[in-house]
């Protein structure tokens, strides 16, 4: 070639420019510029120098690899960016740059200059020159490529193309010198730009990672993809959960909120991910399987990361934008994959933290809150800042260890799991339940001053009083409850209060007695009836030494007894709350229960039901029963006495022997 | 040197492209398998990547609204003719792939002539 010595005329005659030039020294103010700006500004710098600097060298393009096997087209002078499209021209891989260029690998590697004829270098890059991209140069053409390496790997390729003339062997090698001058500034602040784009990724990985658990996850998750949206270039970015069909948003960020771009998943797409493919989307308008209102409202391309991890559902990551051929690059993809793992790693975390928690706080048989779970909630009510009303109730199941024995713990069981499932199922909103252990239950219920807590805590008696323990027997259960402010002035004292009254309550059924102990001295003893059933009724209550009001209650079930039987008229004088004629009924309903020979099973039946039956029996045997003789006093004692153990209580009917000489006076 | 046979053919548009998850890849070594839709005009073309006893082939099948035959050239990258194929009467057709690298695929049928251009065996 003619001139192999000639030196290119600009670079022969540096003159000075307040533009920077290339020399064979790297100039301070080159580097200055060069730093001034990114990597982008740089290499198109570069890249204005040498068309400045070579006459007849039109156009100049310049590849940088960005990923372990493609190189991305980075600057190009000398033609029209719109040619490319706005993102440019895809990737290309590196064996196809290497076989476009004219040396041997080893040259390559060297990063040797190399001058081709062969037409437009692209038209053997990109097997085609873009449209509307016409050469310029008529006649004869050369190309020039030059390889930029580093530790013996090529960072960058330089296309140079120009007129025949316009490039010799001497000049390309004076490119390729000057070019040495300046690739390392440019690789540095290329590899600075890349690792900052790492460093961001990372710290929004590991921002993630660290999302405190004092906030909702999905609020984490949302940060994570507005960082991804933001750092990838997408416009938009999803979060979705597969369930089964459907498909469900965890979090979403950017463009398309309102718009079901997860509708873009179909079955095919679905499969794909659930076995690990990413799916990239470059014309989702052209997709055959496009919906129309996506495509309508602007949704041009999309990229779907799956994320399968084991104890969570499947779940995916979504990129997506309005512009057509938007797809991460090799390197995004790959920290995308980081942060999709990030995410599915999280997401596992939280799955297990909220199992961990449930198990901490729930009691495994009955699913109902444990000890624990009370405990924290006692005292998160203690530190709260509004001043509701609080009702405590406690909960113990009266002869529960009498169902232990007589059926077995797996039947006791089944009795707590369905208590517990009555209580989950049928409690008022808002009201929570827990088990303390063994046989004790708590409620707490926080309502407004309408709040009746008698009522509600009654109410939650009578639900579990409905539980079947046998054939005829039913769940009993005894309960005290406190309510602040009324009964205590601090939350703190609530489970005392409350665990006074259940114990009192407790003794009380021990004892036959009703729940309103507390509330006795309000009723007057019944004095206005004086039949022989209430007096000797009265007088087995005080021998058995039954409570003031357990006897209150077995006079009022002898006084409903004779009223309803038309022995007695009702009596003005007799007060007859709602408390006590409800527990009175209940002595009523158990009045010809006979019994059945085991005082553990007994826990149910009152035992001023037990006391009536007697006495009823003494006063009707006395008065003559179904067509017999009235008996004599002795007779009627033996005929009861040989019906203790079968059908009368054996303690009763020994008070009622140890009462002769009142019945004496009785009848009398 | 590549030939400039196809650059007057219409350049088929990557439509989906599916591929192992770099994720999948690191923890189950999936290898480099791939699924791609290409489209021009009216004509579909779904191209896989599979690896069949170790050797990777090339798997295609045109779906068009009239299927009338047509021929698939297997070009590499230097524009070397490496296999000629005729679709089968479903469109199907099936290239053993020789080595890693960029290939390209030339489709001609009846009404139509198109390009598939970097085809990346890894």
């Amino acid at each position: 070639m003619s001139g192999q010595n000639r030196i290119p005329r600009r670079l022969r005659l540096a003159r000075v420019s307040s533009e920077p030039r290339l020399g064979q020294v790297v100039s301070a103010r080159l580097i200055e510029r060069l730093l001034s700006g990114g990597a982008g500004q740089a290499f198109e710098l570069t890249l204005e120098m040498l068309l400045r600097e070579l006459p007849g060298v039109e156009q100049a393009f310049l590849w940088v690899r960005d990923s372990l096997n493609s190189f991305s087209l980075q600057a190009v002078c000398g033609v029209p960016n719109k040619l490319f499209g706005q993102e440019g021209p895809e990737a290309v891989v590196e064996s196809v740059l290497r076989q476009a260029y004219p040396g041997t690998s080893e040259e390559w590697q060297a990063g040797n200059p190399r001058l081709d004829h062969e037409g437009h270098i692209l038209t053997r890059v990109l097997n085609t020159l873009p449209a509307g991209f016409e050469q310029s140069i008529q006649g004869s053409v050369v190309n020039l490529t030059l390889p930029l390496s580093a530790n013996r790997q090529v960072w960058a390729v330089l296309h140079l193309h120009a007129s025949a003339q316009a490039l010799n062997e001497a000049e390309a090698g004076l490119v390729a010198q000057n070019i040495a001058g300046v690739a390392p500034i440019l690789r540095e602040l290329y590899l600075r730009e890349a690792a900052e784009r790492q460093s961001l990724w990372l710290e929004a990985i590991n921002t993630l990672l660290r999302v405190s658990h004092e906030r909702p996850l999905e609020l984490g998750l949302q940060d994570a993809l507005e960082e991804a949206t933001r750092l990838s270039g997408a416009e938009g970015a999803r979060l979705i959960a597969f369930e089964g069909h459907a498909i469900r948003i965890i979090a979403q960020a950017g463009w398309g909120s309102g718009l079901p771009v997860e509708a873009a998943i179909t079955r095919q797409i679905g499969e794909r991910l659930r076995s690990g493919q990413q799916v990239g989307i470059p014309r989702y308008d052209l997709y055959p399987g496009h919906r129309h209102e996506l495509v309508e409202a602007g949704l041009r391309s999309l990229f779907i990361l799956p994320i399968l991890r084991q104890g969570i559902e499947a779940s995916a990551l979504l990129l997506f934008s309005t512009q057509q051929h938007w797809l991460p690059d090799a390197q995004t993809q790959e920290l995308l994959s980081d942060m999709a793992a990030a995410v599915g790693v999280v997401r596992v975390e939280w799955s297990l933290r909220r199992e961990l928690a449930w198990a901490a706080y729930t009691d495994p048989l009955t699913g109902l809150g444990n000890r624990r779970a009370f405990e924290r909630d006692l005292e998160k009510l203690a530190n709260r800042t509004n001043d509701r009303m609080v009702v405590l109730v406690l909960l113990d199941l009266d002869g529960f260890k009498a169902i232990n024995d007589t059926f077995g713990h797996v039947h006791a069981d089944h009795v707590l799991v369905r208590l517990g499932g009555l209580l989950r199922s049928r409690a008022r909103a808002g009201d929570r339940a827990y088990r303390l252990g063994g046989d004790e239950f708590a409620l707490i219920i926080e309502g407004s001053s309408t709040l009746n807590p008698s009522r509600t805590a009654e109410r939650y008696r009578a639900l579990l009083e409905e539980i079947r323990v046998s054939d005829n027997t039913y769940l009993r259960v005894s309960l005290g409850y406190a309510v602040y402010p009324t009964d205590v002035p601090d939350i703190e004292s609530l489970w005392r209060i409350a665990d006074d009254q259940m114990y009192k309550d407790k003794a009380l059924r021990k004892g036959r007695s009703p729940l309103f102990e507390a509330k006795q001295e309000l009723f007057p003893p019944i004095t206005q009836v004086q039949t022989p059933l209430f007096r000797i009724a009265s007088r087995l209550g005080e021998v058995l030494n039954m409570e003031a009001a357990e006897l209150r209650v077995l006079q009022a079930s002898c006084y409903l007894l004779q009223l309803a039987l038309g022995e007695i008229e009702a009596h003005s004088g007799v007060q007859m709350p709602d408390d006590l004629l409800r527990e009175a009924a209940r002595v009523l309903m158990f009045v010809q229960t006979p019994w059945n020979g085991s005082q553990s099973l007994q826990a149910g039946v009152p035992r001023a039901a037990r006391v009536l039956q007697v006495a009823q029996r003494f006063t009707a045997a006395l008065q003559g029963i179904e067509g017999r003789a009235p008996r004599g006093i002795d007779e009627a004692l033996e005929d009861i006495a040989r019906e203790a153990w079968r059908r009368f209580d054996p303690v009763v009917v020994e008070a009622l022997r140890s009462i002769r000489d009142f019945l004496d006076e009785s009848a009398a | 040197m590549m030939t400039d046979k196809t650059y007057n053919h219409r350049e088929a548009i990557l439509v989906i492209d599916s591929r192992g998850a770099l994720s999948a890849v690191r923890n189950h070594s999936l290898g480099g398998t791939w699924s791609k839709l290409y489209r021009v005009d009216n004509h579909y073309l779904d191209l896989s990547l599979k690896v069949e006893n170790a050797e990777p082939h090339l798997i295609g099948k045109l779906v068009t609204p009239i299927q009338t035959g047509g021929w698939v050239r297997f070009v590499a990258c230097d524009g070397g003719l490496l296999q000629e194929v005729e679709l089968g009467a479903s469109g199907m057709f099936r290239l053993p792939v020789p080595a890693p690298g960029v290939y390209h695929l030339e489709m001609s049928l009846s009404d139509q002539q198109f390009v598939v251009r970097s085809v990346d065996v890894y």
